[in-house]
C-alpha cells in the first residue's frame, strides 16, 4: 500500500530524517522456579536445556552453576508497536534461549535487534537467516518511537486491555520456551515454594558518539509496573557495543529482581509474629535451602556494564532490601532455636486453637 | 545431585557489587564457551552424478554416456571460472551419490557398482574423489543428519507471524509462501469459503509457489521415509561444509580400498574417499551436473536451503576463509550452488 506508507511532507519534517540509522535491541526475560521438588543436578539441567541436536548447552560452574540452551530462532513478519502509532512492519528472526541458575531458577529470554531495512521490498527469506536475531524495520520511524512502543505495550498488555493488534509478541515466544522445559520428563513438577513468573522487558539503544557530553554517560531506567511486570530502558555509550552483554545484564537483573520478589513474598506470607518461629522457618526453609546463596548481583555481567548494578544499588538499593530479608530470616532461625525446648508445647496449643492443623503437624 | 546444604546463614553482608579491579583476571570455563570446529574446504565440490539402482541395470554403456556428456564441463579451466579463480590452480574435489535409500534391495553391491562407476568415469578423464551413499544423509553412523536439519528449519513466515503461535507446519511439508485455502478445509455447513490462491513470499509480482514434501510416515519398521528433495538438501549442506552437530563436524570421509569392498552398502562408509590425495570433500561452492529430471528436486532443495538456520560461526567461517584466498562466497547457502541440467 504505497499511498499510506508514503509520508506526507509535514509528517516527514516532524519525524526523524529518512536516512537516520536505527539500532534498538529489544527483549523480554521471564523468570520462574523450575518445577521440581528439589534442586536438580548439572547433568539433568543439561538435558532439560538440550533443545537442539545440532548445538550444545553451555555450562558454567563459577560463581554459581549456570547452563544455557542454544538459541532458538523464530521467524517473524508483523507490525511492531510504536509510541506514536505510526505503522512499522518488521521482518526477521528472534533469538530465544532458556537457562537454569543454581539448578533451580528457570529463565527464558527472547531478543531481537531492530535495524533499518535496506529497501521497501521484502527480500527472500534466506537473506534474513544470514543475520539471526535481527528484525529489519521497513518504516521510517526512529529508535525513540519504537522503544516507547515496545516498553509501553508491555504495561498495556494486561488481559484487561485485550490483544490490541498482532504486534511482535516476544512474551509468547518466551512462555512457549518455559513451558517446553517445564514439561520435560526429567523433572517431577512438584513445586517447592510458591513463586510467580516475573517478566522484564528491555530496550537498549546506543548513544551516537556525536551526542556531546552525554555520549559517554550510560543510564538505566527500571520501572516496576506491578507484582510481576518490569521494564528496563538502557542507554549505552557506543563503546559498549556488544548487544550480547546487554542481554546477559538484563537476564541477571531479572534473576535478582525475581529473587527479591519471591523471597519477599514468601516472608510476607509466612505469618511472622503470628505463628511460632519453628513453623515460620518450615515455610521459609525452601528459600534458605535453595535461593539465598544465589544472590550475586552482577556476577555474570561484563565489566563495562558493571555501572548498571552500582547505579541500582544506590537507588532503589536491591542489596539493601536483600540484606534486610536475610536478617529477617536469620532472626526467625534464631527465634526457632530459642523457642524450641521450653516453649514448644504452648505454641503447639496455640496452633491447634488457631485451627491450622495442616501446619501444626509439620512444626 | 543432592540438594546443597547451606551454612546456617553466615552473618557477613552480601557480596559487594563489582568494582573496577586494579588487576585483570582472566577466567574461562571451557564448557561455558560455544565452539564450532572448522572443516577442511576445497574451493569447489563437483557432483558428477546422482545414481539410482536402475542406472546400473542398463550396462556400462549408459554410465559411459553420462560421463561423456559432462566431461567437458568438469575441466578445471571451466571450473576455476565458477569459483572466481580463473587461471589459478584450484582445489576441486569430485563426488557422486549412490541411492541406496529409496530401493535398497535393487541396488547391486559396492563390489559391482564402484568398479563400474570408476571405469566409466575414467574412460572420459574424470576422477571420482568421493562416493557417498544416500542413506548417509539420513544418518551418517553417528548423527541423525536428516533430523538435525529438520530441527534447524526456520519456516519462511507469512505476514502476520508475530511469534505468538508456533510456526505453522503442515506435517512433513515446507513451502515458499502461503498456501491456498484447501477445499478439504471448507466446513460442511455454512457458506463457501472463497478460494485464495497460494502466494510466494517476496514474489516479484507473480508467484512461483512450491510446496515440498519432506517426509512420509511409513507403516512398519521403516518409520519415517525422507524425501529425495530433503536428502538432496542435506547432501548440498554436507558438501558446503555447513552442518555441525554440537559444534563438531559431521563429514568424516573414510579411505576406501577398492580391492576389499564390503558386500553390502550398509558396511560402506557414509562418505568414501576413493583417491588418496583428493582435495577436501567440503567446498565454498558446489557444482552439480544432473539430468533435467532433477530440476524440480533442486528447486525444492533451494526452497529448503532458504529456510535452514545454519550455525552462524560455520557460515561466517566459509566467507572469511574464502576472502583470505581472494574469493568471494555469497552469504546465503542457496546462492553457492551451480547446476548443469542435462537433457535426455
Amino acid at each position: 500500500m504505497p499511498a499510506s506508507t508514503r509520508p506526507a511532507p509535514a509528517r516527514a519534517r516532524a519525524g526523524p530524517a529518512p536516512a537516520e540509522n536505527l539500532d534498538v535491541l529489544v527483549g523480554e526475560v521471564r523468570t520462574t522456579l523450575l518445577q521440581n521438588s528439589h534442586q536438580v543436578g548439572a547433568d539433568t539441567v543439561a538435558r532439560l536445556l538440550d533443545l537442539d541436536p545440532g548445538r550444545r548447552v553451555l555450562r558454567a560452574t563459577r560463581p554459581f552453576t549456570y547452563a544455557v540452551s542454544p538459541d532458538e530462532r523464530v521467524g517473524v513478519h508483523c507490525p511492531l508497536p510504536t509510541g506514536s502509532g505510526t505503522r512499522a512492519d518488521g521482518v526477521g528472526t528472534v533469538l530465544a534461549r532458556a537457562s537454569v541458575t543454581g539448578g533451580i531458577i528457570l529463565q527464558a529470554s527472547a531478543r531481537a535487534r531492530l535495524v533499518r531495512a535496506a529497501g521497501e521490498r521484502r527480500l527472500p527469506w534466506s537473506h534474513y537467516l544470514t543475520n539471526p536475531g535481527t528484525i529489519e524495520v521497513g518504516a521510517r520511524c526512529g529508535a525513540p518511537d519504537l522503544t516507547a512502543g515496545f516498553l509501553r505495550d508491555s504495561a498495556r498488555s494486561s488481559p484487561a486491555a485485550g490483544p490490541a493488534r498482532e504486534y511482535l509478541d516476544l512474551g509468547a515466544v518466551v512462555n512457549r520456551l518455559l513451558n517446553q522445559v517445564q514439561r520435560m520428563p526429567y523433572i517431577d513438577r512438584v513445586t517447592m515454594l510458591r513463586a510467580r513468573r516475573t517478566r522484564l522487558r528491555f530496550a537498549v539503544t546506543w548513544r551516537s558518539p556525536d551526542s556531546g557530553e552525554l555520549a559517554e554517560s550510560p543510564d538505566i531506567e527500571l520501572v516496576v509496573h506491578d507484582e510481576t511486570s518490569r521494564t528496563v530502558r538502557l542507554r549505552l555509550p557506543a563503546s559498549i557495543s556488544d548487544p550480547a552483554e546487554a542481554v546477559v545484564a538484563c537476564e541477571d537483573l531479572a534473576l535478582h529482581d525475581w529473587l527479591l520478589t519471591t523471597v519477599a513474598n514468601l516472608m510476607e506470607n509466612s505469618r511472622i509474629g503470628v505463628d511460632p518461629a519453628a513453623e515460620v522457618v518450615a515455610r521459609i526453609r525452601p528459600a534458605v535451602d535453595h535461593l539465598l546463596h544465589l544472590w550475586m548481583p552482577g556476577a555474570r555481567v561484563a565489566e563495562d556494564l558493571g555501572w548498571m548494578w552500582t547505579a541500582l544499588e544506590r537507588r532503589p538499593g536491591f542489596s539493601r532490601q536483600w540484606t534486610s530479608l536475610r536478617g529477617q530470616i536469620q532472626n526467625q532461625l534464631l527465634l526457632a532455636v530459642l523457642e524450641k525446648p521450653a516453649a514448644a508445647p504452648t505454641h503447639g496449643n496455640l496452633v491447634f486453637q488457631d485451627g491450622v492443623e495442616g501446619i501444626s503437624h509439620r512444626a | 545431585m543432592e540438594p546443597q546444604l547451606m551454612e546456617p546463614l553466615p552473618g557477613q553482608p552480601p557480596p559487594a557489587v563489582p568494582v573496577a579491579p586494579s588487576a585483570r583476571a582472566v577466567f574461562r570455563e571451557t564448557s561455558a564457551a560455544g565452539r564450532t570446529v572448522e572443516v577442511p574446504l576445497a574451493q569447489l565440490s563437483v557432483e558428477l552424478g546422482h545414481f539410482y539402482p536402475e542406472d546400473f541395470h542398463d550396462g556400462a554403456g549408459a554410465l559411459a554416456a553420462h560421463f561423456r556428456r559432462i566431461a567437458p564441463w568438469a575441466e578445471h579451466s571451466s571450473l576455476g571460472a565458477l569459483v572466481g579463480a580463473a587461471g589459478r590452480p584450484t582445489r576441486v574435489s569430485t563426488c557422486l551419490l549412490v541411492d541406496d535409500y529409496s530401493e535398497p534391495d535393487t541396488l547391486p553391491p559396492p563390489g559391482v557398482v564402484l568398479p563400474e562407476l570408476i571405469a566409466a568415469a575414467g574412460a572420459h578423464g574424470l576422477v571420482i574423489d568421493y562416493i557417498a551413499r544416500e542413506s548417509a544423509c539420513v544418518e551418517n553412523g553417528r548423527v541423525p543428519l536428516a533430523r538435525l536439519v529438520e530441527k534447524a528449519l526456520i519456516p519462511d513466515p507469512p505476514y502476520g507471524t508475530n511469534g505468538s503461535r508456533p510456526p505453522v507446519h503442515e506435517t512433513g511439508w515446507l513451502c515458499n509462501g502461503s498456501r491456498s485455502v484447501s477445499t478439504a478445509e471448507v466446513p460442511a455447513m455454512g457458506g463457501r469459503t472463497p478460494w485464495h490462491p497460494p502466494a510466494e513470499n517476496a514474489a516479484r509480482r507473480h508467484s512461483v509457489f512450491l510446496d515440498a514434501e519432506l517426509w512420509t510416515e511409513e507403516p512398519g519398521p521403516e518409520g519415517r521415509l525422507w524425501s529425495c528433495s530433503f536428502l538432496a538438501a542435506v547432501w548440498q549442506l554436507l558438501r558446503l561444509g555447513l552442518l555441525r552437530a554440537r559444534g563438531e563436524t559431521v563429514v568424516n570421509p573414510v579411505p576406501v580400498d577398492l580391492t576389499d569392498l564390503p558386500d553390502g552398502w550398509a558396511d560402506f562408509p557414509a562418505i568414501g574417499r576413493m583417491t588418496p590425495r583428493a582435495a577436501p570433500f567440503c567446498a565454498y561452492r558446489t557444482f552439480s551436473a544432473l539430468g533435467t529430471t532433477y530440476l524440480p528436486v533442486e528447486h525444492a532443495v533451494r526452497v529448503i536451503l532458504g529456510q535452514v538456520g545454519i550455525d552462524p560461526a560455520a557460515l561466517a567461517s566459509t566467507v572469511r576463509r574464502a576472502a583470505e584466498e581472494g574469493l568471494t562466497v555469497p552469504a546465503e547457502p542457496a546462492d553457492r550452488l551451480t547446476y548443469l541440467f542435462l537433457s535426455r
